[in-house]
Formats: structure tokens, sequence, C-alpha cells
């Protein structure tokens, strides 16, 4: 009985490949309505490459390479920005690595990909902070405190002691623990020669330094 | 900002559209103008800006006097930008929105990127010069004989006319793909439906349905890409699929594993099988899916998770407990190493090289000093001094 109606979809999205497997590949605003949809129904067109949206649409493949690149890209920063990077420069540097002719890649097409490659269990990650999203690509262990702290420093780029406990009431003690961890995984550096007292900035928000690669 | 004209963004003939680009602010050298949010157009010939709320206003400057262009990247709040340097405006330019700038530079600001493409679609243009071997005539003056104009104003509606109706081919092929996504959408939900009504069944019947049924049950939801509700597995995991996947994956990657000390991370496998397969990628999954089935194939290879969560590949000859005797060598001739100078030193991952010290560690061999200048390993000395 099923095997009879997954044919008949089949056949389906056969028809509609054919008429917009285009569209996918080019616009970001189709991709995007696409997988929302999918979610909404209980579908994940990117759990398989043998699946039958994978297959017709080609929609895998796109993510699975875009997957591939972000991997790349992380790995080439790491040792800068220790793991930590922002969905932005992430994006221009992807964008950079496709080339001229590559197609368009959005930052939900960027989020999708890098929510797919957690399963491979090397850290993959998504915070938010400001606006925007930093993206972890190490397996260092970031809680709540951390977060809050990297969404504190999202602002200037660096933070203090003082503009913690200012901000969220904590004690020196707790400040500093978060603040160290940071330091240790890479992902923070320390300006201990600023005026009022050390900064901790993060590398991962200097865009204007990585602009210039 | 004074080299630009009012303009009514039709484009002359002999000039063509190169890119456009939406949410893109205009500024006067440091200066914020109202000219804030708009359509930038890169034609042949000029650049044009049209305010995308009050499309009447519409200002341009030509190509020829740009001087030269230089990228901005984004920064903390801050939108990519492209720095444009002007020449001073020649005497007889046409009437615009500024008499007079102290600057003779412009910045266009790229509120929803594509600040990369028309960056490179503008030098590209500055560099032919196409302006210069596709005349126009100067179609905004005032003053030109009313015949000629005639003749224009045909070309120019002609051009306004088929570009209108391309932008209508294309929404109507916009709101043709979404209409038939939606009908779409609907078979599938239908779908979804009945894998739950199947896998109630199954629950229930317990006994009464075959192995072979199941497996077949399995790939329809792999197919579909629906989670299998009955054991709550990940999409279709452990099926025919699978288990070739992992046969083949046995074969792949025998020597890369070999090339690399016998071990590798489940991210480092996914690049290289992805990039060898070129089309008809693997989704990470898939790839998690098929690693599992390695053991009980009875495959050369096998998946191995380590506390940290990471995982990696290792041949079934390889032994990390033993690697494990040759890092603590190396760790006391040089009597201490973080795990970035233990990669370098090895040739190995940071990644791994740091499961390798931490397996040490838990061992008992290695003993850590966890400071802000990073995690450093010593010789367990408390062990072999006891």
């Amino acid at each position: 009985q099923m095997s009879q109606q997954l044919g008949t979809f089949r056949s389906h999205l056969e028809a509609f490949a054919s008429k917009h497997k285009q569209e996918i590949r080019k616009s970001p605003a189709f991709r995007l309505q696409f997988q929302d949809m999918c979610a909404t129904i209980g579908v994940d067109p990117l759990a398989s490459g043998k699946g039958f949206w994978a297959e017709m649409l080609g929609v895998g493949d796109f993510y699975y390479e875009l997957g591939v690149q972000i991997i790349e890209v992380c790995l080439a920063l790491r040792h800068r920005n220790g793991g930590l990077i922002t969905l932005e420069e992430l994006q221009q540097q992807v964008l950079k690595g496709r080339g001229k002719f590559a197609q368009d890649v959005s930052q939900d097409d960027l989020l999708r990909a890098i929510k797919k490659l957690k399963v491979l269990g090397s850290g993959f990650g998504i915070i938010p902070v400001g606006g925007t999203f930093l993206v972890q690509s190490v397996p260092a262990e970031l809680n709540m405190d951390h977060t809050v702290v990297l969404q504190l420093a999202e602002k200037k780029g660096f933070v203090t002691v003082s503009e913690i406990q200012a901000s969220l009431k904590w004690e020196t003690e707790r400040a500093k623990q978060v603040l160290e961890h940071l330091l240790k995984e890479g992902m923070a550096w320390l300006d201990s020669q600023a005026p009022a007292e050390p900064q901790f900035w993060l590398p991962a928000l200097f865009s204007e330094l990585h602009g210039h690669d | 900002m004074d080299r630009f004209s009012w303009t009514t963004g039709l484009l002359e003939m002999g000039e063509t559209l190169v890119v456009q680009q939406r949410g893109v602010r205009l500024s006067d050298g440091e200066e914020k103008v109202k000219f804030d949010s708009g359509v930038l157009l890169l034609s042949t010939h000029r650049l044009i800006w049209r305010d995308h709320k009050n499309h009447e206003c519409c200002i341009a400057v030509p190509l020829s006097q740009i001087v030269f262009i230089e990228e901005q990247a984004a920064g903390i709040g801050k939108s990519a930008k492209i720095v444009v340097h002007l020449h001073p405006a020649s005497s007889n330019k046409e009437p615009g929105p500024f008499q007079s700038s102290k600057y003779s530079y412009i910045k266009l600001s790229f509120k929803e990127h594509g600040q990369i493409e028309f960056y490179r679609r503008l030098s590209e243009e500055i560099t032919q010069r196409r302006w210069e071997s596709m005349p126009t005539g100067q179609a905004m003056q005032v003053n030109k004989d009313s015949q000629a104009g005639r003749i224009r104003a045909v070309g120019i509606v002609g051009i306004e006319r088929k570009l209108e109706e391309k932008r209508k081919e294309t929404d109507k092929n916009i709101s043709e793909a979404f209409e038939d996504l939606s009908k779409l959408m609907e078979k599938a939900k239908e779908m979804v439906e009945l894998s739950k009504s199947i896998a109630n069944k199954i629950k229930e019947k317990q006994g009464d349905i075959t192995e072979d049924e199941t497996i077949r049950f399995k790939s329809y939801l792999l197919s579909m890409g629906i989670a299998n509700p009955v054991t709550r597995e990940t999409y279709g995991s452990g099926t025919e699929y699978h288990m070739q996947l992992a046969k083949q994956l046995a074969g792949i990657l025998q020597t890369p594993l070999e090339e690399r000390g016998g071990i590798m991370s489940l991210t480092e496998v996914y690049c290289l099988v992805n990039r060898a397969r070129g089309l008809e990628l693997l989704s990470p999954e898939d790839l998690v899916n098929a690693c599992k089935m390695l053991e009980s194939l009875k495959l050369p290879l096998r998946l191995r998770i380590f506390d940290s969560g990471v995982m990696v590949i290792e041949l079934q000859s390889h032994n990390e407990e033993e690697m494990v005797a040759a890092a603590l060598e190396t760790v006391s001739e040089k009597g201490s190493l973080t795990a970035d100078e233990f990669a370098k030193l090895v040739g190995m991952s940071v990644l791994l090289a740091k499961e390798r010290l931490l397996l040490a560690e838990k061992m008992g061999h290695l003993c850590r000093d966890d400071s802000v200048e990073g995690l450093r390993f010593y010789p367990n000395l408390f062990l072999t001094r006891s």
C-alpha cells in the first residue's frame, strides 16, 4: 500500500523537479520557503543523500557540499579565532572560496548546513549573539555563562570584568572563570595593557582584520 | 556627491544593465546623505541609484567619472562598502542633488550584502570601458532636436517595455514555482500521515510483521526524509543502503587511514569522501549511520566515540592505547607538550592530538597543567616515581 503511494509521490516530485529544479539552486528565497515548508510537515529533505529530495531536486548536494566548505574554512581559521567565527565572516570566506561563478549562498543556507554537521561530533554549534550568530567548530564546552559573555562582547569586540559585573551582576570570581576558559580555548585574547583594566578581545569579532587575507 | 545627476533611470540605447543590488546606501565621503536605502544599478555606462520607496528619486553618475574603487570589508555593526573615487564634476554636467561637495569620493554601503559580486562587475566595467565603444548620446539634455528626441523616445520605451516584460515573466515564474511547491507539500504531508498510521499498525501487531516489511518501511522513511516513529532512531538508520555504504567506505578509507596513522575524525572522512564523489554526496547522517554498522558487518574499520563526543574512524588494527605509550615517550622527551605542539611534532590534526593526550591522561600516564596559557601535558611523575 505504501509503495504505491510512494511511487505516486515520486512522480509528483519528478514533475516538480523538471520545472523548478533550477529555482532551488539559484534562489536562496525559494530554498528558504522550501525548507520551512518541509519542517512544518515533518520532513527533513537533508536527512539522506539517498532521499527523494536530494536525488531529484539536487537540494542535498548543495547543502552537503556547503558543509564541506564550512568545515574547511573553520579549520583554516581555527588557529586565529579558537574555533569561533561570526556567521557574516563565515559567509564571506565561503563565498570567496566558491569562486566567481558559484551560486549565491545565504546565511540561512549556512545555518542549515551547520545544523547537519553537528551529528559528526566535532563540536559544530550555533550561538546567537546580538542580531547574528557565532559558529563554533571545536568540541569546547560552552555553557550558558560563556554564551552570555560572548553576547556581551559582541557590541565592541571585547569585554572587561567590570562590564560583566555591571551588566550581569555576577561576582568577580564567576566572571574571571568564564573569561579564563575563553582564553584557554583560544577564543579570547588578553590585552593587559588596556588603560582602565584588562580587556578580553574576541578574534571571531575582528572582521576588519580578516578582510585582508 | 556633486558628481551625480538626476535621471529617469531608463537605460539609453546601447546601454545595457550589468548587475543590480538592493539595500544600498550612498554616502558623500564620510557623511551620510538622505539616500539611505535604494537599488544600485550598474550599466555599461553609468552607476544609477534609485530610492526603493520613491522611484522618482533616481540619480546617476557616468562610469567615466570613476578614478578607482576600493573595497571596505564589513565590520562590527557595519556593512561592507565600496569606496568610489571620482574625477571632479565636468562643467556641463546635468543638474543633480548636490551643487558641491568637499569630498572626492562616495561610499556605497551594502546593507543586504551583494558587495562582492557588485565590486567584481564594477571593476570589470571600469576596465573594459564599454561606454567608449557604445555611444549613447546625451539623452538627458534638455536642448536636443525634437526629431532625434522622438526616435530616442521610442527606443527607450521599447527597452523599458522589454525590462517590464522580463520582470513580469520572472514574477510569474516565481509565483508558479511557489504554487507548485505548496501543492507538492500537500502531497508530502499525506505521505507523513500515512507513515504514522503504518507505524502505529506495526506497534500494535508487534510480531505479525516480517523482518522484510520492517526493512522496507525503513527505506520508505529514508526516501521521504521522515523520522522513524517506531524506533525513534534517526532517519532510516540501518537500512540496506547504509549497509552497502559501509562496505564502500571500508574500501575507500583503507589507504587514507593508513596514510594518517590509522585514525581520522569523522569530519575529515566526510570531506574526503564527498570531495572524491563530486556528485550524489553523502549527508552527514548517512555517514554516521553507515559507520555505526561497520563493526557489526565485521569490516576492517570501526567507529569510535571519545568522551568528548569526538567521533573517529579507526583501522581495526589500530590500537589507540598503544599509541598512547608512544605519545608518552614523545611528551617525556620534550618535558611537556600542548595539543598544538604535539600535533605539529607528530603530524596529526590538533583535534586528534588532543584526544590522544586526554586518553593518555585518563590512563594515568600524563598530568595536565591547565592555565590561561593553555592546556599542557606532563608525564605523570606521581605514578612513576612514587
